[in-house]
């Protein structure tokens, strides 16, 4: 189908707990022809030039006609975003991006923050398709991750706080260091730069298969700006994250 | 339908909307979300003789009504685009006019040459105005010498429409404007982005990687007007206004001011469809106001009879 544009209804647009939102728009084209990993871009502005940019955020469900999103309030964009209000509309086009490729290994999937959407939308797949799988999520404290239990009707998870006010106490990437992920594996990642260094680290040391789904700053989300340049490692020059990415193979680039 | 074709010297188009360099790629992007039939031309990324990887990351920033860029002109180079792309870009159906940028005159020939044996494109625009490389770029485009220099080259080795980028970094238009012109320009395009900078103040790092970047976006937009108003002023060849553009008023606020076409650059990230929507919205306004074609109102801007500055 190629990409859609159109201006969208919001459906829903709430907040859950510590600035953590839930955004449903009404879009079915991008709905039926999307894949998990792959990502929408949002004008939050269209024609008022400020803030400027569209947004990029990846789907965390995909319903026969909608797309559900998790935000976190961090900036203008998001809190304009905040500000939304069921049957506005907004300006998006998409599915763009790659997404993830699914392999036959033992599926494990790290997310951390609202890094955990992707890996949502590829949980409810896996088990589509009658996939075993592990879904671990990650964050600061209890309220962090709140957001997972609207999504508790299909994706079971695990979940590491730093404050162990929920799941076990510590990072998400103990769950890899602690021996639970071993060469036979495959991680699929999402979450803060930092983060997606440690899984990419960890899982070369255990020799298992990784793909991390990267932010960058991006302003077109088509593959003419260049502005979402990722280095790769095993040659000069650079991927496109929003149409080689935003999911790589850990081994072919540099973050 | 009013008439919203244009005629740049001898190059006609179908719409006075361009796509600006470094905003379309390479003109393939688009496709599933724009009507292409109504863009007057696709102006390339900038080709370069070699290959550039461009510069490290990051290259991009929001800033107000408006972004910095510094891409460094990342491209394949003009073997690349001449075998791999070109084919796939001809048949769109859109004048194609190719982004030159050399780091030398030679260079530049050298590019123009090649983009000229195909006998695929519309014209070339020399970018020589560029403000995110070391070497060339806008230290043509800043100096009238040097820009005359390098466009009678270009111009000696090809017929295509030839289209020279001035910078907003050049001390007096008049003389840049002149200098092109005389050196045997079809058209001058104004403007590029001008260098800007941000920096975050918790870390004290600039937001660009190279330092400075090029602001474009709305916040541009009366630079640019002012711009394409001095530069038609001072020469008989057509302008094309760049700059900040994304709706129809904004083109025919250029047009207004001396510009016989425009290119929509950072609109195409804000809105895919802002091409279309312009050429609509200009065809619109020429309607409503029984204008019946759209070079009767080039340059009409009805200047106050004092306005000379005291
Ligand atoms: C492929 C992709 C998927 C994403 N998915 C999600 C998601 O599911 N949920 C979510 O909350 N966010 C997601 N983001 C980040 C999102 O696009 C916004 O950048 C982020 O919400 C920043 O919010 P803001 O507009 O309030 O920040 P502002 O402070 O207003 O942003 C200023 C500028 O910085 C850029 N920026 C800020 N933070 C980031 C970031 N983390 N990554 C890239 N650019 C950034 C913004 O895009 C903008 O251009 C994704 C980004 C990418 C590239
Ligand atoms: C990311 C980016 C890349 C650009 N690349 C080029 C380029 O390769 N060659 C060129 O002549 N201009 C380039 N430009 C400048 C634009 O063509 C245009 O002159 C400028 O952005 C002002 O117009 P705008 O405000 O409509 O974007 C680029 C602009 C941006 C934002
Ligand atoms: S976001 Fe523009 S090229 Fe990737």
């Amino acid at each position: 189908m190629g990409v859609v544009l159109e201006a969208s209804e919001i459906v829903k647009n709430y907040e859950i707990s510590n600035g953590f939102y839930i955004l449903e728009v009404f879009s079915p084209d991008i709905a039926r022809s999307s894949a998990p990993g792959q990502f929408i871009m949002i004008n939050l502005s269209h024609l008022h030039n400020d803030p400027l940019l569209p947004r990029a955020y990846s789907m965390a469900r995909r319903t026969t006609e909608t797309l559900v999103f998790i935000y976190r309030v961090v900036g203008r964009g998001t809190g304009l975003l905040s500000e939304k209000r069921p049957g506005d509309r907004v300006h998006v086009w998409g599915p763009l991006g790659n997404g993830f490729t699914i392999t036959d290994r033992k599926a494990v999937l790290i997310g951390g923050g609202t890094g955990a959407a992707p890996l949502i939308d590829l949980s409810e797949e896996m088990s589509r398709r009658g996939m075993d799988h592990t879904l671990v999520c990650g964050g600061r404290t209890a309220g962090d991750l709140k957001f997972m239990d609207e999504f508790s009707d299909v994706v079971k998870y695990s979940a590491y706080t730093e404050d162990g006010s929920l799941g076990e106490k510590g990072f998400v990437t103990d769950y890899i260091s602690n021996g639970n992920v071993g060469a036979e594996a495959a991680i699929y990642s999402c979450g803060p730069m930092g983060m997606l260094r440690r899984v990419s680290e960890l899982a070369a040391e255990k020799g298992a298969e990784c793909q991390i789904s990267i932010e960058t700053p991006m302003a077109c989300g088509l593959g003419t700006c260049l502005g979402c340049a990722v280095p790769k490692r095993n040659s000069k020059g650079y991927y496109k994250a929003c149409t080689d990415g935003p999911v790589f193979d850990s081994k072919e680039v540099v973050i | 339908m009013a008439d919203i074709s244009v005629k740049l010297g001898a190059l006609e188009l179908p719409s006075p909307v361009m796509a600006a360099s470094g905003t379309f790629g390479f003109g393939l992007e688009y496709r599933d979300v724009l009507d292409y039939n109504k863009l007057g031309a696709i102006v390339t990324k900038g080709v370069s003789l070699k290959p550039r990887e461009g510069n490290p990351m990051p290259r991009i920033v929001e800033t107000p009504c408006g972004m910095l860029n510094s891409i460094g002109l990342q491209n394949p180079g003009v073997e690349s685009f001449v075998g791999d792309l070109l084919p796939q870009v001809k048949g769109l159906g859109v004048p194609i006019i190719v982004n030159v940028f050399g780091e030398t005159v030679e260079e530049y020939v050298r590019v123009a040459e090649m983009i000229q044996s195909t006998g695929a494109v519309a014209g070339v625009e020399l970018n020589v105005s560029c403000p995110n490389v070391k070497c060339g770029g806008i230290h043509f485009g800043a100096n009238p010498e040097m820009l005359h220099e390098v466009t009678k080259a270009v111009r000696e080795v090809t017929d295509l429409h030839l289209m020279v980028k001035l910078s907003p970094e050049a001390a007096v238009i008049e003389a840049v404007s002149n200098a092109a012109e005389q050196a045997g320009a079809d058209s001058l395009s104004a403007i590029n982005t001008i260098r800007g900078m941000s920096i975050n103040i918790e870390t004290r790092k600039p937001r660009i990687a190279t330092t400075t970047g090029g602001l474009s976006g709305p916040a541009l937009k009366p630079l640019a007007v002012r711009m394409v108003w001095e530069a038609s002023r001072s020469v008989s060849i057509p302008v094309v206004g760049i700059g900040g553009i994304s709706t129809a008023m904004d083109a025919i606020e250029f047009i207004i001011a001396g510009a016989s076409a425009v290119q929509v650059g950072t609109a195409n990230y804000t809105n895919p469809r802002a091409c279309e929507e312009i050429a609509d919205g200009i065809a619109v306004y020429l309607e409503e106001r029984d204008i019946p074609k759209l070079s009767d109102i080039v340059g009409s801007v009805e200047v106050y009879e004092d306005y000379t500055l005291k």
